[in-house]
């Protein structure tokens, strides 16, 4: 029996910016169902590498591979680059994400936003997608948000939403870039109890993101990185709860 | 009811070919506004200095003098043109240079250049994240053109487009001088023949004046569209 394929691999990935090398070799692997969560202080690359494995940022050494398929490079005078777009494209739509600054359309409803993809990328006939964006806003507790537009919700409405629009691409991983970092703290509730419904229902995602509590809950495993190089990873118990280095131990420490 | 000796029909007939030079020429000004504001905002410096050339040539000469240029240059041009044809290859054909299709082609270039800075403008005040989505999703660049920067750039570039449009509107009067027989003309043959300038000058003005009313009105419902979802955070819902 061939194995499963695994949903994301990332090796030795390598990028810089200018003469700045911001990621030095970082690997990863998602097996379905997992749960890894990126952690490290701001600087250390951890959304720049959540970025190269959607190729929002072109990685400049390294390989990914997604659900058994490796993407090609080709280089160019500006560097490496996808040697097919077609392709690349065709990867992101596996790869929901979701961003810091939620990135709603905002000339679209709620409704709208959520269909969008489904539509237009993956051409589903638009009654089906209508059918299952209402399904997710259900589940997200924003049905009656539908006909609304970004500006009129709040961030964490705008975010819930942001999630429901990933999950209408049934994804094969689900890409997390600091989710609650732009939202008051009273919203902040609400967004990591739905991350938390889909981790339990065995989505594979990756998540950057400083809540370390909500990382020790629902990780499978927590990579804390440094500077561009994985420092510590594990399972959360061992990471968090039994930091090895001093740099870990500090940022882990209570700020006041 | 007013006489207009009989030049009624010419003048309706008239202010049609001014409608029609003016919107082929805003279509082809669109087209190559929008492909000038990519050539400008490209990485690629021959492809940005094509760009910066053209809205500078344009910019800077009178719109009367390109167009004599385009109407008789053009002609040679392109009876040099044939004429090698028909020296090299034994190919006869002879183009003429129509004066409609280089009024067209004159007024477009001209104001292409100008909706090419509009759009520039437009252009870089769609949020990076709202294309930074669309690219996420999958979506190849002409569709998240087309399905997320367009509509979100067009809030931005319609009052330009409508002060444009004006502008390029009372632009078509110079045809008239390159031998189109629009409106103005038909006036000013009239004016020749009965000395009575109010008689015909008044009508075309007020016709203009319709045009700009009837634009003025397009326009409010285009923004009123472009416009959904910003502004209406009044209703901030929690």
């Amino acid at each position: 029996m061939a194995a499963t394929p695994i949903p994301l691999e990332a090796k030795g990935i390598k990028k810089r910016f200018g003469d700045h090398e911001v990621l030095k070799g970082i690997s990863l692997q998602a097996q379905k169902g997992d749960v890894i969560t990126l952690i490290g202080a701001s600087g250390s690359g951890k959304s720049t590498f959540l970025r190269c494995m959607n190729l929002l940022e072109q990685p400049d050494e390294g390989e990914l591979i997604v659900h058994n398929e490796t993407i090609g490079f080709r280089a160019t005078k500006h560097g490496r680059e996808p040697a097919d777009w077609k392709q690349v494209e065709r990867i992101r739509a596996k790869l929901s994400m979701v961003f810091q600054n939620f990135n709603l359309w905002s000339h679209m409803t709620l409704l709208e936003n959520v269909i969008e993809a489904p539509v237009h990328v993956l051409k589903k006939t638009r009654k089906q997608a209508i059918d299952e964006a209402r399904a997710l806003l259900d589940r997200v507790g924003l049905l009656d948000r539908a006909d609304y537009f970004p500006t009129q919700m709040s961030g964490g409405q705008q975010q819930r939403g942001a999630i429901a629009r990933a999950l209408a691409m049934d994804p094969e991983v689900m890409l997390f870039d600091e989710p609650t970092s732009a939202l008051d703290p009273e919203l902040v509730g609400d967004v990591l109890k739905v991350m938390r419904d889909l981790a339990d229902e065995g989505r594979t995602m990756i998540l950057v993101t400083h809540e370390i509590a909500f990382a020790r809950d629902v990780s499978s495993q927590v990579i804390y990185l440094h500077q561009g190089v994985v420092e510590e990873v594990g399972e959360p118990a061992d990471v968090l709860d039994n930091p090895r280095s001093e740099r870990l131990r500090q940022f882990l420490a209570p700020k006041h | 009811m007013i006489d207009l000796q009989g030049y009624g029909p010419r003048l309706l007939e008239g202010a049609l070919v001014t409608v029609e030079l003016a919107v082929l020429s805003l279509i082809l000004a669109v087209i190559l506004g929008l492909l000038t504001a990519s050539a400008k905002l490209s990485r690629n410096r021959l492809v940005h200095g094509i760009g910066t050339l053209y809205t500078t040539l344009v910019r800077g000469v009178p719109d009367l003098v390109l167009m004599m240029l385009l109407f008789y240059g053009g002609q040679i041009g392109i009876n040099m043109l044939t004429d090698q044809l028909y020296y090299a290859f034994d190919i006869d054909i002879f183009i003429n240079v129509d004066a409609f299709v280089a009024g067209v082609i004159t007024i477009g270039l001209i104001f292409g250049a100008y909706m090419g800075e509009t759009f520039r403008g437009a252009f870089q005040s769609v949020e990076e994240g709202q294309m930074e989505a669309a690219r996420a999703y999958g979506m190849s660049p002409l569709l998240a053109f087309r399905r997320v920067r367009f509509p979100l750039m067009m809030r931005h570039a319609l009052p330009g487009i409508g002060n444009n449009w004006m502008v390029l509107l009372k632009t078509t009067a110079l045809v008239s001088i390159i031998g189109l027989t629009d409106m103005v003309r038909v006036a000013a043959e009239a004016t020749k023949a009965t000395h009575e300038p109010f008689l015909f000058m008044i009508p075309v003005a007020l016709i203009y004046l319709l045009i700009a009313t009837l634009s003025e009105w397009g326009f409010a419902k285009l923004t009123k569209r472009y416009n959904t979802g910003f502004g209406e955070s009044s209703e901030w819902n929690n």
